[in-house]
Order: structure tokens, then sequence, then C-alpha cells
């Protein structure tokens, strides 16, 4: 399998029949392999999934993994020596951090799907880049989180980096000017996670007055945050428009667990898989794929987790896929909107969860 | 800090913590001082006819439950009993005095169990209720409050109330308390332990706990179809009420016995457990279906596990090649582990402290005792049928509750 193919066209645009062939015959191979090179996943297809995998006759039979896992086990196929870096979250689900072990292949893979994606969206030139974010958040290797590991790895694609923050978090309007006057006549790249995108670069841009009309944001992170403030994507695209001139924003969907493999905003507000990776929603109550446009859980595939048996995924966010017929190629294409992280259940029981109630009473 | 506390019974209102030794002291002065006195039995009495009645037995079964466990006859039953035991050594029960009852925060009527125990008892009580009450709570809070109209020293011994946990308040209460009865978990007892007592005060724990079955495969076997699908539904009320997270709810399940009939009864018992699961509606919502995956993996990963049987959103069963120690590891809503042994001793070694109740099914009782006998004394304070395992009774977590909350005074 040459996973090379995928990343020599633009993304987004391979005909949806020939991508579910392709992507079918690299998730089997996958799934092989990692069944010979993990005895985690070996031992969970094994004793959790009946069984030895078959070659699965559609992309909806890959067996997926439940994301935290990797917050609790090290899941790996390929020996320690070989790991090149250790990816970690911080997760929200209050299990601890995913660890992900990534050996120099996959990590190739993952900076060239990253850059055939992101090539895409900003074209082949590296571009004045402004980040919505402090310096020091990259500075120091120990303190890698991955909004550092993000940040780190969306600063290959752009130039003469800028970021707005000072490292006490406050915003430098002066940066801003200063950056637009030297770049804001020609297309430049933002990046930012969204919260931070909202609460310091959206906070400059309003109060002022700004061109970031030659701009393109791309930005991810989740919602959460900006739901409590009632900012919702439309929200968000619709002031950023109108106090700047910005429009060119692009929300994307990733995560650590399958890094590289992000899916990013196109028509209809809605995200869009790259060539190499698909989207599955799944009814909770069945498993089986949700019908076009039902609410169900995400299940992310990705054909570049070599290194760890992270190619198929069941995450815990909320998710919509559309069917939308695309309105240049006239093929159909699948949107994908995330309607944020499951909401958590607590079981009763006649234990109490006592320490949690004293702190939250005593605040 | 709050130095305030909502009343809830016998009045509604507030209650200054400042005020609390002085009303301890006038609760004490009600209070009857012997058990199974005329007052107590015939406000019991009351109350149970009231939640008996068919409009609360519908609605709420586990007020029903509580009535039926305080009718007057039987309580009269149990005030003969403890009653001759005392005279056969010469001695008389007297009250402890004043008991502090903190019940647990989530299962709704608890409180009750532990107030109506004590107060037959014959103490005074103070009791924290819950900050939000469900329905049945409510319910039974009125249907107290009716009741109590006409006793008077029922309403002047009692004190129900809630006020937010705080090292002074909890020490506030503890220092009238001459008993202190903690239901929670072990969490809340080990906070609650440094939270002096008064030097004569008991203090009794209810901690977590962790509960299994064991069925005699042969029995199962050779049971009737009826008598089997019956058995599966009374397994059901074991595992799935409190979500499988009750302190009695079985974890477990010991296929004892030939190892081929082990499997066909488990087969044939989680198959009608799975209709009965849909016949009673029970379901888990996406959450918890994804929590329950993402489980059984990670105890696929860690424990020496043979298979993995998702039967549905609502049950998963998995084998395991030996019993192993997960007691501080578990899931709750409907993940069952199954393990096949040879003889019901055989679970001896796998006894720990924090086993509370054995649901079995086909065991003959030199069996049990023998099994009881072998565990040490390390574990198990019930033995019960299966489809009784959330039966409260006053023999609970190894403790008599009416002879704990009283006094044994030798009159020689």
């Amino acid at each position: 399998m040459n996973i090379a193919n995928y990343f020599a066209v633009p993304q987004f645009r391979v005909g949806s029949r020939e991508k579910q062939r392709w992507l079918l015959e690299g998730l089997n191979w996958l799934t092989q392999h990692h069944y010979q090179r993990s005895e985690a996943y070996k031992r969970l297809l094994d004793r959790a999934r009946g069984g030895a995998p078959h070659p699965a006759e559609t992309i909806d039979e890959v067996p997926f993994v439940p994301v935290s896992l990797f917050k609790t086990h090290r899941l790996q196929s390929v020996p320690d020596t070989a790991i090149r870096n250790m990816l970690t979250s911080s997760g929200t689900g209050g299990q601890g951090v995913s660890r992900i072990a990534v050996d120099a292949e996959t990590a190739d893979l993952q900076n060239r799907a990253l850059a055939a994606i992101v090539k895409t969206v900003v074209g082949n030139e590296r571009l004045p880049m402004l980040l919505a974010d402090t310096n020091a958040v990259i500075r120091n290797p120990a303190l890698m989180t991955a909004r550092g590991a993000g940040i780190v790895g969306f600063m290959r694609f752009g130039r003469g980096h800028t970021f707005i923050l000072d490292e006490d978090m406050t915003a430098r309007e002066d940066r801003l000017r200063d950056f637009l006057g030297r770049h804001g006549g020609r297309p430049f790249l933002i990046f930012g996670f969204t919260f931070m995108v909202w609460q310091y670069l959206y906070e400059v841009v309003r109060k002022g007055s700004f061109d970031l009309s030659n701009g393109i944001l791309m930005h991810s992170g989740g919602w959460k945050k900006l739901e409590s403030i009632s900012v919702d994507n439309s929200t968000f695209r619709q002031r950023f428009a109108d106090t700047c001139g910005l429009k060119r924003i692009y929300n994307f969907y990733g995560m650590v667990e399958q890094l590289g493999s992000i899916f990013v905003e196109g028509e209809g507000e809605r995200l869009y898989a790259p060539d190499f990776a698909e989207v599955i929603i799944r009814d909770p109550a069945t498993w089986q794929p949700a019908k076009d446009g039902d609410l169900g859980i995400i299940q992310v595939l990705s054909l570049l987790p070599r290194s760890y048996p992270g190619h198929s995924l069941l995450t815990e966010d909320l998710g919509v896929v559309t069917t939308l017929t695309d309105s240049v190629s006239e093929t159909p294409k699948r949107g994908l909107r995330v309607l944020g992280r499951l909401p958590r259940t607590e079981l009763r029981g006649c234990s109490d969860t006592f320490a949690v109630q004293i702190r939250s009473e005593a605040a | 800090m709050t130095s305030t506390a909502t009343e809830f019974f016998p009045n509604h209102g507030t209650i200054e913590l400042d005020a609390i030794a002085k009303r301890a002291a006038s609760m004490r002065r009600a209070a009857p001082g012997r058990p199974f006195g005329e007052d107590a039995l015939a406000f019991l009495g009351s109350v149970s006819g009231r939640l008996l009645a068919e409009e609360v037995r519908t609605k709420h079964p586990q007020l029903a439950a509580l009535g039926f466990w305080i009718r007057r006859p039987m309580l009269a039953q149990l005030a003969k009993r403890y009653q001759s035991r005392a005279a056969e050594d010469s001695a008389m029960l007297v009250a402890r005095g004043l008991v502090f009852h903190l019940p647990p925060a989530n299962v709704d009527i608890m409180f009750a169990y532990s107030w109506l125990l004590s107060l037959l008892a014959g103490n005074a009580n103070l009791v924290r209720l819950p900050g939000s009450l469900n329905p049945a709570a409510r319910l039974l809070l009125d249907v107290v409050a009716q009741e109590a109209v006409d006793f008077r020293a029922i309403r002047d011994s009692s004190l129900l109330l809630h006020y937010a946990h705080s090292a002074t308040a909890n020490r506030a209460m503890s220092e009238q308390c001459d008993a202190r009865a903690i239901w929670g978990g072990d969490a809340k007892v080990l906070d609650l332990r440094t939270v002096p007592l008064p030097p004569r005060a008991i203090q009794i724990e209810f901690t977590d706990r962790f509960s299994y079955a064991a069925f005699n495969v042969h029995a199962y076997v050779a049971a009737s179809e009826s008598d089997r699908s019956a058995l599966a539904s009374r397994f059901f009320n074991d595992v799935f009420w409190f979500d499988q997270m009750g302190c009695a709810s079985p974890r477990m399940v010991f296929w004892v016995g030939d190892e081929e009939e082990a499997k066909t009864a488990a087969k044939d018992l989680w198959s009608r457990l799975g209709v009965v699961i849909s016949s009673r509606g029970y379901s888990v919502d996406a959450s918890t279906a994804v929590a329950k995956l993402a489980y059984a993996d990670r105890f696929t990963l860690d424990w020496p596990v043979e298979a993995v049987h998702r039967l549905s959103n609502e049950l998963t069963v998995i084998s395991l090649a030996e019993p192993v120690d997960f007691r501080g590891h578990v899931m709750g809503a409907g993940m069952m582990m199954e393990c096949h042994i040879g003889s019901l001793c055989d679970i001896a070694p796998f006894v720990a402290p924090k086993d509370q109740t054995l649901v079995q099914f086909g065991f003959q009782r030199d069996e049990i005792e023998d099994l009881l006998t072998k565990s040490r004394g390390r574990g198990l304070d019930r033995v019960v049928p299966i489809g009784r395992a959330l039966d409260f009774h006053h023999l609970w977590d190894g403790y008599d509750l009416i002879a704990t909350l009283c006094r044994v005074v030798h009159v020689v």
C-alpha cells in the first residue's frame, strides 16, 4: 500500500466510491498490521471482538477502539526503541492523558498528511503567520501540551511568526498592528485554538479598526467554552467578517490520537475528511452506522497510524454527517458537524462522591 | 461556611447550628429511652399503612418495600425476640441516647431505614438529609409529617435537616451524639472519622462493599423452564436496581459444578436475563454505553479474560479464567464477570473484607456454612437467595442494627 499517493493530490477531491475502495484496502491492511505487531491490540481483537480479524467488506466493519483506551494503556505496534515522540493530550474526560507512540514513519506520514491538507486550503506558498497564542507554550518542551504541539505542527506552514499574546496572556494590539502593517496587504495565515482566537484575537479586533480581509484563519479545539457564551460557528464567522473583514475561516476537527488527520470546514459550515480519512456516525443504541442526518457518536478512521493501533477510533464526541452534493464537481460528499462531547452520566449507588461534594459545597 | 441548616422535620424552616446543642438536649428528654415503645410501634405501623397503599405501591415500589418492612406485626415479633433474648441474659435493653445519621446522598430513601430503625431502638435522632430529595423521598417526608401529628414524642425527639458538609457543622452535630451512623462509602467514612465523637459514643460505618452471585449449575439446569425464567426475573432485580451500583448488587457470577453444565446454564441465564431487560425497559444512555465498551476493553487488557460477550448495551458478560480481585475497579449498569468453579467453597480463597452479599441459587445450608468457615471471617455479611440482594434487613453489613443502637444493661 503506497500511502504517498494520497498526499500527491489536493485533498478533499477523491470521488466518494474510489475513496471508499482505497480506504477499505488501507484500513484492512492496518488492522492486520497492528494485529501482528501489537500484543494488546491482538488481545483485544481475540478476546473482545470475536477473534482474529477477517478483511472488512465495508469500512464500517473495521473494528474500532475506544479512544479513552490510550489514556490507560500503552498501545503500540513498534518496539520502544523505535518510538520517536510520545504525544500526549490532556483529556477532558478526567481519566488522565492520552499517550500516543509515534515512530519516524508515522511522524513522517503525519507531517506529509497535514501539509497536503494545509496546502489544499492555503496554497503552496508559506505565508506570514499570526498565532493567537503566546510563544511560552512552545518554548519549554517539558511543558509541551497538546496546544503547544498543535502550534509547533502548524508553524511549519508559515513564516515570520507573530504571537499576539505576551507570556502573561495579555493581547498585544501593537504586535497585531505591526504584523498587519508589514503583511496585511497580501494573504497571510492565522492559527489558533478556537477559544483563544475568540478570547484574544476577536477581543482586540472588536475594539480597534483592523483589516484582516487577507487573512486565512485555521482554528480548532471545540466549542464548549464558546457555547457557554452563546457563540456558535455561524456567529463566530459573522462577527469576524463584520468587524475586520476576515472571511476565509476554516474550523477543523482532529485529535492527538490521529494527529495529521484533520477534518476541515468547507461548504455548509460542515467539516470534510481528507482522502486518507473517514468519519462514521454510530448509533449508540445499536452501534450500527447512523442514518444520514442522524445524531450519533463519532468514529474516526485514518490511514496514518502505523506505530500504534489508532486507525479506527470511537471518540466520545457527538456528531451528525449529512451527505451533500459538491457544488463544483456535483459528486456527493459527506459533511460532518461536531456537536460536542457526550455528556457524562454518574451512575448512582451507595457510595457518595464525597470528596467532590465537600469541595464543591465548600466553594 | 453556612452556620444554618434547613429543617425538614418536624418543622420546616431554618435552624442555627449554634442552637443544635440545646435542641439535642430537648430531643433526648423527649425520646422514649427504651426500644419497641408503644409510640414507636404505633407510629411506624401507621406510616407502614400509608406506604402500602395502592397508589404508593405502583409509583414508588421502594416505599412499599419500606412499608412492608415496618409492618406492625413484624415489629411486634422483633420486639418479642429481642426482649426474650435480653431476659435470658438477665439484661435489659435501653436506648443509646441520641443517634446522628449520615445517610448516603444517592440512595433515595436509605435515610428512612437508618432513622426508623433507631427510632424503634428508642433513640433521639438527628438525620442529615441529602441536598436534593427525589419524589419518593419527598413523599415519604410528607407521610411521616402527617402521621407524626398524633405522636408528640416522635416529633420532639427527631430532627431531619440538611446542611452543607463542613468540618465545623459535622463536629457540632457529632458532639451531641451517642452513636453516629455513616453511610456512603469509604471516602465519606474516612473523612468523618476525623471528626471527633464524645468518649462513650460509638460509630457504625457503611463502607464501599462488593457482592457476587453463585449458581449451582446442576440445580439450574434441572429447573423447569418457568422456574428459570422466574429466576432470571428475580436476578434482574438484584443486578439492575440502582444500576448495579448498590453495595449488594452482584458484579460477578460463579458457576459452580460441572463445566459443561456451567456453559449450558450461563448461556440460558444470560439469554433469559436479556429478555427481562427488554421487557422491563431497562436501558443505558450513550455515555454509559461508551464507558462500558471502554471498560470491557481495559478489563480485557488487564485481567485473564477468556472472552467478552456483549449481549446488548445493557448486558456485557466477561468470562474469566479464574476469579480476579477487581473490587477497586467496578463498572455497573450491567457489567457482569463470570467464572466457573468446581464447588462453592472454592470461592473461599477469593473472599475479602470488602465482600458483603452472596446471592445464591441451589446450595444447601451446610455448603454455605462450609464456605463461610473456610473464608476465615474475611468477608461476606449476607447470604441470600436470588432476588433478595437488595432487601434491607436489620442484620446488615455485619451489624445487628437494633442491638447496636441499643445498650445492654446487666440487671442482676
